[in-house]
């Protein structure tokens, strides 16, 4: 038989239906939008950074800061973690594929038309302007009468519905596929977050799907859920997307986490300390993520008792995350630790992190949450916990993982100045914005008087977003000079312990030759010191 | 009356709980014998927080005067006491009690974790519907009722997961999806009542004011009858599931301790 | 492969559940208000016809997983064909009475929910057509997948029936 004539590049890519592929399209999704997600912020601080600037209209800040947020959560945090989950995961747990490749390649495109969706506003008469998480009665259509907001929520319709598909085949893969050996208390602890992940994701996007459909009933067939002319409720909008929204930032952070917990143990040449409280945390924390959402509302005059219970809630929430930096922290104590720069971001994130809940914890205590609610002390807390965290976990994981995906190291010198660029720009940028909140400078303004101090916290604001900005982008130099001219890459450059790194790199299309035995939570250690393999130590089983 | 004075006086020491409490432990500690098994603090907790439900300040304000009282008692008579009392029974008592060939045809069929579940859920969804809540209320047999079947179907509940003869348990990832489930429809119904409006036990919004309580209830506490409600629903609620999770994450951290022990 | 498939549906239903669940509420959330037009509007007895349809139709989807004859699965797409009829018989009634979705704080709620509940009827049924239209053993993993489907879709009605009609009408 004749071998099959060769197919363009871009037949492959669009046909693909092999996991590594699809990770690699997610991961360029996330990295694309990242840029204009970016930009989108670049134009909010240069309009910001004096006072009474006419740099952006007010309608333009509005459309600015709504497709940031957006952008940032669904179309870069979202689908750079859904990438490396599907990258990864087969990998991590000897598999081939995921279970269901053709569903995986309909997961990304509908993700990928999601965005397009949600950009195609910017055509159709405006961008949606209500905010990320679209307020009613603002967001209905006698505030928002262009479809921007329309647009919003078809857009995240889609998106929802692929992270649903990823979670449902992320579940199936590693309840199914996993090698033999690889018993549920051998799992990496990124499957392993990865599995409870997507159950949370399954149970919390749905409540996002039911209110988005409400908003669209109401928007487009004129029905009136959040509408109090005809006896609907604004806060019912709230409640609903709350319900979603809080289980979301776990969604987000979790599998950051995960990557967290398998990279910090490699450059501390240690297992990571506390495993079983890592993963029982992991549980806790999506269990108790669906009982906190009411601290979004303290602001809402629900009535004292009802929120001082979802106080002691949220506080009690902070208690399975601060176990696991305490797991991340001991196991760097004792350790022979390496600072690559992926161990640079892995410990910058267990710092800027930490910042970042601990003013989410000032935040459950409610009289603090009256003053400081919808200032610059929540986008101050929000970005460190998302970016100071979640992207910083992706950047140490982008430097982690890159050998594996491209064959190529990442330039070392470069992520350097990658790395203290995006710190310093990351901390001038946001630090300050504690003290603006706490001067009392809302948030979503997009300009403001020449008070005392605003003006030149703004402008340290702005010059660190300007050197953050230069610092990703000294990121994106990396990735594609490294693709084209890195040092290559062996199978297992850092010397780490489980199965991705017993494939080539990159992995062929069927990822291994052969899986190796599976005996214990670090299979290549096992194989690497049969003198002293995990599984004959006590509790290394 | 002030609310130390009522705190101090409300006590109604019914001499047949108070017997009965004081049985339970006798009986306890001649069961376990020599032996010196078991965990006699769990065991004497639960005992005690049983009197302290059935005779304190708690009953009194829980009959007449606020749901969130009542929610209080029956938390505890449901998910603190059983539990308790479980983890306190010594492994020998309870195999030698199901030895007795009645007594194991009972746990056989009750044990089942879907029976198990059905009645605990089930007791405790179908005591909150508003006939038979009120009608407890108005009853006090049937009223004594209800308090033994929670404690009854609590431990029937809790037995798969925390039985004596700890090979007799469920398995862990199957006990998980197990307190799991009661979780969300004890949450489902504590939610309920803290968004429906006030009224669903009619009792409570005009209380009969014997003890003379009535004003330092609502006024002093701010507890006005749609808070009560409201209360009584969160309590079922929120605390309510951190009890399930409790049980989630102790098996979940008892079964990842034992993973170092897999071959 | 029939073990991941099961897996894969009970994860997409989980999900479902939790979808609906929402909606459901919505509609508690607002009964009190929506009470009166509900009561004088909702007809129990042809909507409890169709309903019977619907649960039948559960019955032929079992039997023609049991037995693999595809007039079960013709019958299945018959019922529920006859219910989505019923759904929309009783749609037109009620917008002879000027209730639409419009309408006020029933006609939103009811007519989402059950609007919701009808469209994912549909697809079962096109998935089921899809079904019929296969002629290979193959399709006996994808019979017992789409049964998990359609026996959800039923107990929703069941839910919905109970808690929009019987709750409002008994």
């Amino acid at each position: 038989m004749s071998p099959a004539p060769p197919r363009s590049a871009i037949r492959v890519w669009l046909s693909t239906i092999d996991h590594k592929q699809i990770g690699i399209l997610y991961m360029l999704t996330a990295l694309f939008f990242f840029v204009v997600g970016g930009l989108e912020a670049m134009a909010m601080r240069a309009q910001l950074s004096a006072p009474n600037l006419k740099f952006l209209a007010p309608e333009t800040y509005d459309q600015m800061f709504t497709m940031h947020g957006t952008t940032m959560i669904f179309l870069v945090v979202m689908p750079a973690l859904v990438g490396f989950g599907v990258y990864l995961v087969p990998l991590m747990v000897g598999a081939s594929d995921m279970a269901f490749p053709r569903l995986n390649a309909l997961g990304y495109w509908v993700t990928l038309g999601g965005g397009v969706l949600l950009y195609a506003s910017f055509l159709a008469g405006g961008a949606p302007d209500a905010g990320w998480f679209s307020y009613a009665p603002l967001s209905e259509k006698p505030f928002s009468p262009h479809a921007g907001s329309d647009y919003w929520a078809l857009g995240l319709l889609l998106l929802s519905a692929g992270s649903v598909i990823a979670a449902v085949n992320f579940v199936v893969t590693i309840a199914t596929l996993r090698a033999p050996g690889m018993t549920i208390r051998r799992l990496p602890l990124f499957v392993w977050i990865t599995l409870v992940n997507s159950v949370l994701i399954l149970a919390a996007m749905p409540a996002l799907n039911a209110a988005l459909v409400m908003l669209l009933s109401d928007r487009v067939l004129a029905a009136h859920f959040f509408d109090p002319a005809h006896g609907g409720s604004p806060i019912l909008w709230q409640h609903y997307f709350w319900i979603f929204g809080h289980p979301e930032v776990y969604i987000l952070v979790l599998p950051a986490f995960g990557m967290i917990s398998e990279i910090i143990p490699v450059f501390s040449r240690k297992p990571i300390f506390g495993y079983g409280f890592v993963a029982a945390s992991t549980l806790a924390i999506a269990f108790l993520s669906f009982g906190v959402w009411v601290h979004h509302m303290f602001a809402v005059a629900l009535g004292r008792v009802f929120i001082s219970v979802f106080a002691a809630a949220s506080m009690l929430i902070a208690v399975p995350t601060g176990i696991k930096v305490l797991n991340w922290a001991a196991t760097l104590v004792g350790g022979s630790i390496r600072f690559t720069t992926a161990m640079l971001f892995a410990v910058a994130f267990l710092l800027e992190f930490t910042v970042g809940g601990l003013s989410g914890l000032a935040f459950a205590v409610v009289p603090i949450d009256w003053q400081l609610t919808d200032t610059y002390f929540v986008v101050a807390h929000l970005h460190y916990v998302a970016f100071g965290g979640i992207a910083f976990a992706l950047f140490a994981g982008a430097y982690y993982w890159f050998p594996k995906i491209t064959g190529h190291l990442l330039n070392e010198p470069l992520g350097r100045w990658n790395f203290w660029m995006v710190v310093i720009g990351f901390n001038l940028t946001f630090f300050v914005q504690h003290i603006l909140g706490l001067l009392g400078m809302p948030r979503r303004v997009y300009t403001y008087p020449d008070l005392p101090w605003w003006a030149v916290l703004n402008q340290i604001s702005t010059f660190g977003a300007v050197i953050l900005g230069l610092g990703a982008l000294v990121f994106v130099a990396n990735l594609f000079a490294s693709l084209a001219f890195g040092a290559r890459a062996g199978n297992d450059p850092w010397d780490a312990w489980t199965l991705e790194w017993a494939a080539a790199s990159p992995p062929p299309t069927d990822n291994f030759e052969h899986v190796p035995p599976v005996r214990s939570r670090r299979p290549l250690w096992d194989l690497k010191h049969p003198e002293a393999p995990d599984w004959a130590t006590r509790g290394g089983g | 009356m002030t609310t130390r004075e009522l705190l101090l006086s409300a006590w109604d020491w019914e001499p047949s709980v108070v017997i009965g409490c004081a049985a339970l432990v006798v009986v306890y500690l001649v069961l376990r014998g020599a032996a010196r098994k078991g965990c006699p603090t769990s065991f004497l907790s639960g005992t005690l927080l049983l009197l302290f439900a059935l005779v304190s300040p708690l009953d009194t304000l829980g009959d007449t005067y606020l749901f969130s009282a009542h929610v209080v008692q029956h938390f505890l008579l449901a998910l603190i006491i059983p539990p308790l009392w479980l983890l306190g029974t010594p492994r020998s008592l309870a195999e030698a009690a199901l030895r007795q060939p009645s007594l194991r045809r009972i746990e056989h069929v009750l044990a089942q974790p879907l029976a198990a579940w059905t009645l605990g859920v089930g007791m405790m969804l179908g005591w909150h519907v508003p006939a038979l809540f009120n009608a407890a209320l108005a009853s006090d047999g049937l009223h004594i009722f209800q308090h033994v079947s929670f404690l009854i179907t609590g431990t029937i509940f809790w037995w798969p997961v925390l039985c004596p003869v700890p090979e007799r348990r469920m398995a862990p990832l199957q006990a998980i999806g197990y307190l799991f489930s009661a979780c969300v429809s004890c949450s489902l119904l504590g939610a309920g009542l803290t968004f429906m409006p006030p009224g669903a036990y009619p009792a409570y919004l005009n209380p009969d004011d014997q003890l003379g309580i009535l004003k330092l209830v609502r006024n002093d506490w701010g507890l006005d009858a749609k808070t009560d409600q409201q209360l009584g629903g969160l309590l079922m609620w929120v605390p309510g599931c951190f009890v399930y999770l409790t049980g989630i994450l102790a098996t979940a951290a008892r079964w990842y301790g034992a993973a170092g022990q897999e071959a | 492969m029939r073990q991941r498939a099961r897996l894969a549906m009970a994860m997409f239903l989980l999900s479902e559940a939790v979808f609906f669940f929402m909606l459901i509420a919505a509609f508690v959330y607002f009964r009190a208000a929506s009470l009166a037009v509900a009561a004088a509007n909702l007809k129990l007895g042809a909507t409890a016809v169709f309903t019977a349809c619907l649960l039948a139709s559960s019955f032929t989807m079992w039997r023609a997983t049991v037995t693999r004859i595809r007039a079960w699965l013709g019958g299945t797409i018959l019922l529920g064909g006859v219910f989505l009829v019923g759904q929309g018989s009783e749609y037109l009634r009620l917008f002879r009475q000027h209730i639409t979705i419009s309408q006020g704080l029933f006609g939103t709620t009811f007519f989402t929910l059950t609007g919701l509940h009808g469209l994912h009827v549909l697809v079962g049924i096109a998935l089921l057509a899809i079904l019929l239209g296969l002629a290979t053993e193959r399709r006996s993993v994808a019979v017992e997948t789409i049964a998990l489907y359609w026996y959800f879709v039923d107990v929703v009605w069941v839910a919905i029936f109970a808690i929009v009609y019987l709750w409002t009408l008994l």
